[in-house]
């Protein structure tokens, strides 16, 4: 018999589980907070923000169908068995209640899910595979080629990024043609968005998409067991309570902690899954710091939209600080578009001055703390339910790892002959929009807020999805890993639910 | 008149006026205002109107636009115009400019928004 599922949010997490749940037969219905449009609707999202953290959360969070992974890089990398195992190796963070062999199958699947172009062969740092990548990578740019060499010469690799770009006809989509500026706003569905999958869904007959409904409450009753949503579409004047069997919460790290603390009830007074205390405290970005090297020679950068070369030779932390990974970034430097020119001479030094500036992408690990964590603000939103309000202060452990970028940029500038290198302020830090850590996973419910496969502890039949559960932020791209995890969590919800007999 | 414009602020650049014909559909009663401050300023120049001038003379009138802008005195109404008029034909054009045909004139093949196609091979 199959189940109602009611998944939150139609981003590439939630897609994945309503897909997974669809071919298994159950009806899903799925919620989305915002529209078809690419902009989000003033005042629907925004977040409380203290601490060092900079850039606007608010803005990050992309409430439209397809959620962030409709301007997504692509960039889609499986995680190594250390960076689960990050106490055990490296003596920092915390081990993960699974590791990377319990992962790899599932890592296959997404990688096929969203069509990932690839290879191993130029990386050595890459984890064993059971399944080759779907789809041939995407090469190094000429100027990647050319700077690939000079660092191999002293003893430093750039190999291809892994992206879930078409080099072929996949799945419906298109080989790239390199046309846009970036992978960000791909103009021909060359690479993976998550509305082709929802389209399918809904297409065939078992999945109903809720465009412009906010799901402010689960509805869980003494057992633990979810019997319904609260929630309001964009129009609506009053709730209207949903039934479910099942919910899968994949609302993205901040706002799924969020519900589960809005959804406190007698209960459950803290929050659903928060008998720890654990709910929303160990958020972690995905730390970015952007430098620039400045080379003698044109170089051209911009000339392909997807990105190239990597290194993922500095992957490895200590105890005083995280692992890197190096990114040779394809665009160009975007401040040259911030400058207001009166001559056509200007724009020609500006764009002269542009092509011979590579940005290179630090991506640092962190780790959780007591100054990074999510709660609710006094501030509320339109239908009264409080802002999530994210306190995020850099740590020692994030300078010493700032710094630690700092040494890699002056290795890979000498290496690769650039005479100037312009170094990142700590300030300067992005999260690439990847919040993680807010319902961690763990065995006890005195120690995390799901259990391994995301199931809510303390109920029956709530999940959460995303970046939400990881343990740890790791160093490299989490997107694949949070599919991969969805689509394991999809198929125990598939399993455990059809044999209870929903 | 507006595309004698672009083609002076392109300063001499291999580039297709036409091209930038799409930047001046914002506010037509503004360009009409700039083509009237142009023509008047390019007759007391050079005794001609600004699309008959030589680009010598239209450069410098577009100069003139440019450089009074950056007074900004915004009580002065002549003065806000001529500002309004950076914003809609000066910035917009050369905007334009560096996203293309200024790509190409610094060594590109092709700018994004054409297809480009991959290189080839793995290294």
């Amino acid at each position: 018999m199959s189940a109602r599922v009611a998944v939150i949010g139609s981003g590439i997490t939630g897609t994945a589980v309503a897909t997974t749940l669809v071919a298994a037969g159950h009806q899903v219905e799925v919620f989305e907070r915002g529209s078809d449009d690419p902009e989000p609707p003033a005042g629907v999202a925004a977040v409380v923000q203290r601490g060092d953290f900079r850039p606007s959360l608010s803005s990050e969070l992309v409430t439209r169908v397809g959620g962030m992974a409709t301007r997504w890089r692509g960039i889609a990398l499986r995680w190594r068995p250390q960076d689960f195992r990050t106490r055990s190796c490296a003596g920092y963070g915390r081990d993960w209640p699974l590791a990377y062999d319990d992962l790899e199958p599932w890592y296959g699947r997404a990688e096929r899910l969203l069509g990932v172009a690839g290879t191993d062969a130029d990386n050595p740092f890459a984890p064993w595979r059971s399944t080759p990548y779907p789809l041939a990578p995407i090469p190094l740019s000429p100027d990647d080629r050319l700077l690939a060499a000079r660092l191999h010469r002293r003893g430093l690799l750039l190999s291809t990024t892994p992206q879930a770009v078409a080099t072929a006809a996949y799945d419906g989509r298109p080989a790239c043609q390199n046309i846009g500026p970036t992978c960000n706003a791909c103009p021909t569905g060359a690479r993976y968005s998550p509305v082709g999958h929802l389209d399918r869904a809904v297409a065939s007959g078992r999945c109903r998409l809720h465009r412009r409904t906010t799901v402010r409450r689960i509805l869980v009753d003494r057992r633990g067991r979810a019997r319904a949503l609260v929630c309001r579409g964009v129009d609506e004047r009053i709730d209207r309570e949903v039934g479910v069997d099942v919910v899968v919460c994949a609302a993205g790290a901040l706002e799924s902690a969020r519900l589960l603390l809005l959804s406190a009830d007698p209960a459950h007074p803290d929050g659903l899954g928060n008998h720890g205390g654990h709910l929303g405290r160990h958020l972690t970005f995905r730390h970015l710091w952007n430098g620039r090297l400045h080379y003698a020679q044109d170089l051209h950068p911009g000339a392909i939209g997807p990105m190239t070369g990597q290194s993922h030779q500095f992957l490895d932390g200590v105890r005083g600080h995280g692992g890197i990974k190096v990114e040779f970034s394809s665009h160009l430097d975007e401040r040259v578009w911030h400058a207001r020119w009166t001559s056509a001479e200007q724009v020609l030094a500006a764009l002269r001055g542009a092509v011979r500036c590579r940005l290179v992408g630090l991506h640092a690990e962190t780790v959780p703390g007591p100054g990074k964590h999510l709660r609710l603000s006094r501030r509320s939103d339109r239908f009264g339910d409080a802002f999530a309000c994210v306190t995020y202060r850099m740590s020692d452990f994030d300078c010493a790892t700032h710094e630690f970028g700092r040494t890699l940029l002056d290795r890979f500038a000498a290496a690769s002959e650039a005479p100037d290198v312009e170094y990142p302020q700590i300030g300067d830090v992005a999260s690439v929009s990847h919040h993680m850590g807010t319902c961690r996973m763990d065995r006890s419910a005195r120690q995390g807020v799901t259990d391994p496969i995301g199931l809510v502890h303390g109920t029956s039949n709530v999940y959460v999805v995303g970046g939400a559960v990881f343990v740890g932020p790791g160093p490299l791209n989490p997107t694949l890993t949070m599919v991969a995890l969805a689509l394991r969590t999809a198929a125990a919800v598939a399993r455990i639910h059809a044999a209870a007999g929903l | 008149m507006l595309r004698a414009a672009a083609e002076a602020l392109l300063d001499g650049q291999a580039a297709d006026p036409a091209r930038y014909d799409q930047v001046f559909v914002a506010d037509p009663a503004l360009y009409q205002q700039f083509a009237r401050a142009a023509d008047r300023t390019s007759r007391s120049v050079s005794g001609q109107c600004f699309a008959d001038a030589t680009l010598a003379v239209r450069r410098e009138v577009l100069a003139h636009i440019a450089r009074t802008s950056q007074v900004r005195a915004w009580a002065l109404t002549g003065q806000r115009q001529r500002w309004r008029h950076e914003e809609a034909v000066v910035v917009p054009v050369l905007a334009r400019f560096a996203r293309t045909d200024g790509l190409v004139a610094v060594g590109y093949s092709q700018w994004p928004g054409a297809p480009r196609d991959l290189p080839q091979g793995v290294s």
